[in-house]
């Protein structure tokens, strides 16, 4: 009997044990096919850096630049020019191909507008089609008015070490705020371990599935030493065949821009 | 024959219970063929809305487009050239009509009045400020062939009609740079004398008059040239015109940014638009490039659609197609069939031969497209027919009553047959031929009561004293009509008389198991 008993408290002890390695083993739901266990774990405010180390390296406070977008589904190429205020104010116009040129888009706020200079009407966008398509490209209209809202838009949760083509990284998941108007269940924005520059963003929809990637490319240096992607590409991650891509083709950060750049007559200006 | 006349004879012995008796027979057949006729009637009402406007009675479609109604799914010219002549030679199908549907951005364009600078000042641009642009909507772009389109729905006849009065006087005195009060009595003592009714077609040739007068110096700003006198015409043209469907020719042909429009009220009321305003339209095309066109309203439908109302363009479909970069494509055909009530037959037989002749090509009736409509017409009818069998259920009981109180009353006179030798098998077979004989005579009455009825309800309707009843996205109409169907008196008929029979099993019951001495002594 005694013996009996000292053999069954010896297998749970080796179970008991053995638990917590076994569900280190287990790949969580969101952890990508690449992901390795945490060599350390991550520091308490790791998740807020991350976050705050992205808008400043994406944004400055202004921005003017030339870009191509690359729409693969349609075999097109636009170039265009565009003018950007952080936070919230934004215009951007096609310059090529000229069948095209002239076209332009405005942000202000949250708010987005359209000018077309064939029939020269300015058009703000509903609310009701901001999850239609920005340009004919696999970003959506409420992309381009909601691109710089992950803090006031999104709760972080805590970062887990993973993996990239090669490249150690931190994965945050980022769950929208109760009263944020988001179309997103989730983001999982995954940076580089070394230095935080952004290199992928998950968007997940209301099912939990994967509804499309945004990679950045091409980090260089700028003037004032951050480390800037110069191409950003979209993939549908539900349909295929469907990406696209923007390629900045010069950017120059300024410390600001007038505010007459981003109104109606700015909006005009091209045609 | 014999047999049948004594039971004629019988039914007449207690003349007060078998005109009691056949009346309940006569007023239940009546009674459940008007219900009938009605709910009939409703439903193809409601039907109507739908297949007269949006639906069709059919639709061939490329497979996908009803999940996905995007322009990658379209029907080509080629498809077109092969499934057009098979359509018009199926015997079924009495019209057909292409559409090419998308989705876009509709604003209003601002008035360009005859003689505002080029520049948009007219659009209040002076302060640049891009909250004043026009609100802009979603839309639901339809591109018709007007035309074709006229046979298979009645969106052209759905169109509101109008007096331009009101929109012809504000233009004229606008065309003409007057004041309002001035232009307004000018233009419309020019009017009356083209026309003393004033319908507004009249105004159009008077101001065009007055702009010629205005260019030769008799009038206002008479230094402004040619081109503003273009304008002053032009914009006769576009509102003192009444409002109608789109002009079966494609208008401006060597204009791809300008055309035509038709919009439903509800867009119509949200833009702030009416007939001879602009709106413009950017959508994306098939390509992907941005798209954008202007405009003139000649029309402002309000349908059986709640949707349509709400949020639909209509213009040309080939200038509309070009400028996507489809040229001579479609989204869909539309059919209209003889026999509407045959449409989901003759689309499945449509179907077959399609999918074999263009694979990838479908063909759908009203019930595949709008399923939830087809659910609720079907729910109504079960409920209804369930409801009539439980009252009738209740109409079984009286008549077991009266044909058991009538046996009852006989008990003596069957006991004397059954001395006398009749068999009870005999008296049985009598008693049940005079329960048929009354109620086919009761319900001939109550079929001819209700097909009088019917008529009534056909032609005048029921008013049900609202202003618009939705249902599964389409608008019922205020007024019912009953419809003539063979499947009323049929059912109606049916119906009773199975429940009479069942009335007369227990009587008959009781007269299998009477001994002719108990009957005698019975009083």
């Amino acid at each position: 009997m005694g013996i009996a008993m000292t053999r069954v408290g010896l297998a749970l002890l080796v179970l008991l044990a053995a638990l917590p390695t076994a569900a280190q083993v287990a790949p969580g739901p969101s952890a990508p096919a690449n992901a390795t266990s945490a060599a350390a774990a991550p520091p308490a405010d790791l998740a807020r850096r991350i976050i705050d180390d992205v808008e400043a390296r994406m944004r400055g406070k202004a921005s003017v630049g030339t870009l191509e977008m690359v729409i693969e589904r349609y075999h097109r190429t636009l170039r265009m020019d565009f003018q950007e205020v952080f936070p919230d104010r934004s215009l951007v116009r096609i310059t090529a191909p000229a069948e095209d040129a002239g076209v332009a888009s405005l942000k202000r706020g949250h708010d987005l507008w359209t000018y077309n200079p064939r029939i020269d009407q300015v058009q703000k966008i509903p609310p009701a089609l901001m999850l239609d398509a920005w340009m004919g490209s696999e970003f959506t209209n409420d992309d381009v008015s909601r691109g710089s809202s992950l803090k006031l838009d999104y709760e972080t949760g805590s970062a887990e070490a993973a993996t990239r083509d090669g490249v150690p990284t931190w994965r945050l998941v980022l769950v929208p705020r109760p009263d944020s108007p988001v179309v997103w269940e989730k983001l999982v924005l995954e940076v580089a371990r070394d230095d935080l520059r952004p290199l992928a963003q998950e968007f997940y929809d209301e099912r939990g599935k994967l509804a499309r990637v945004l990679l950045f490319k091409d980090f260089r240096s700028m003037p004032d030493g951050r480390l800037y992607p110069f191409v950003w590409r979209m993939e549908n991650r539900q349909e295929a065949g469907r990406a696209t891509e923007i390629r900045v083709q010069a950017m120059e950060f300024k410390d600001g821009l007038p505010d007459a750049v981003f109104s109606q007559r700015g909006l005009k200006r091209g045609r | 024959m014999q047999f049948l006349g004594l039971c004629w004879r019988d039914i007449g012995r207690n003349r007060r219970r078998s005109v009691l008796t056949g009346l309940v027979m006569g007023f239940s057949v009546m009674a459940m063929m008007a219900v009938i006729a009605l709910n009939e009637g409703s439903h193809r009402q409601l039907i109507e809305s739908a297949t007269d406007t949006l639906l069709g009675h059919a639709q061939i479609q490329r497979e996908g487009f009803r999940e996905q109604p995007d322009l990658e799914h379209h029907l080509t010219p080629a498809e077109l050239a092969v499934l057009a002549p098979e359509v018009q030679a199926a015997e079924d199908v009495k019209a057909w009509a292409p559409r090419l549907v998308t989705g876009g951005l509709v604003s209003r364009k601002a008035h360009e009045a005859p003689g505002a600078d080029d520049d948009g000042a007219a659009e209040g641009d002076a302060g640049g400020s891009v909250e004043d642009s026009a609100a802009a909507e979603g839309a639901f772009v339809l591109g018709v062939e007007p035309a074709r389109e006229r046979q298979v729905s009645r969106l052209a006849a759905s169109v509101l009609p109008d007096r331009p009065r009101a929109r012809c006087l504000r233009a004229c005195g606008a065309a003409l740079g007057l004041a309002k009060a001035a232009g307004d009595a000018r233009c419309e003592a020019a009017c009356r004398e083209a026309e003393p009714g004033f319908e507004g077609a009249a105004c159009a040739t008077a101001g065009t008059r007055l702009c010629g007068e205005r260019a030769t110096g008799s009038g206002p700003r008479a230094d402004e040239g040619e081109d503003a006198t273009a304008r002053c015409r032009a914009t006769f043209l576009e509102y003192c015109e009444p409002a109608r469907f789109l002009a079966d020719a494609t208008p401006l042909p060597d204009q791809p940014w300008l055309g035509e429009a038709v919009l439903g009220s509800g867009l119509a009321a949200m833009l702030g638009v009416d007939v001879g305003d602009r709106v413009a339209l950017t959508t994306g095309t098939a390509t992907g490039r941005p798209f954008a066109t202007l405009y003139r309203v000649t029309g402002v439908l309000h349908s059986g659609s709640v949707e349509l109302n709400r949020t639909t363009l209509l213009t040309h479909l080939d200038k509309l197609a070009a400028g996507l970069d489809l040229p001579g494509a479609a989204s869909v055909l539309v059919l209209a069939v003889h026999y509407p009530a045959a449409a989901p037959e003759v689309a499945a037989a449509l179907d077959r031969r399609v999918t074999s002749l263009t694979p990838g090509l479908r063909a759908w009736s009203w019930r595949e497209l709008s399923p939830e409509l087809y659910i609720v017409i079907l729910l109504d009818s079960v409920s209804l027919y369930v409801t009539l069998i439980l009252m009738f259920t209740v109409i079984g009981v009286i008549l077991i009553n009266i044909v058991t109180m009538s046996v009852l009353e006989r008990t003596r006179e069957y006991g004397v047959r059954l001395a006398l030798g009749e068999s009870p098998r005999r008296i049985l077979w009598g008693l049940v031929t005079e329960t048929c004989l009354l109620c086919l005579a009761s319900a001939a009455v109550g079929v001819v009561l209700g097909e009088g009825l019917t008529w009534l309800m056909h032609t005048r309707g029921i008013d049900l004293g609202v202003d618009q009843v939705q249902v599964a996205g389409v608008l019922g109409q205020a007024v019912i009509y009953g419809d003539f169907t063979l499947l009323a008196p049929v059912f109606s008929v049916a119906t009773v008389l199975g429940f009479s029979l069942l009335g007369s099993l227990y009587p008959a019951w009781r007269i299998h198991r009477l001994r002719p001495v108990d009957a005698l002594r019975f009083s």
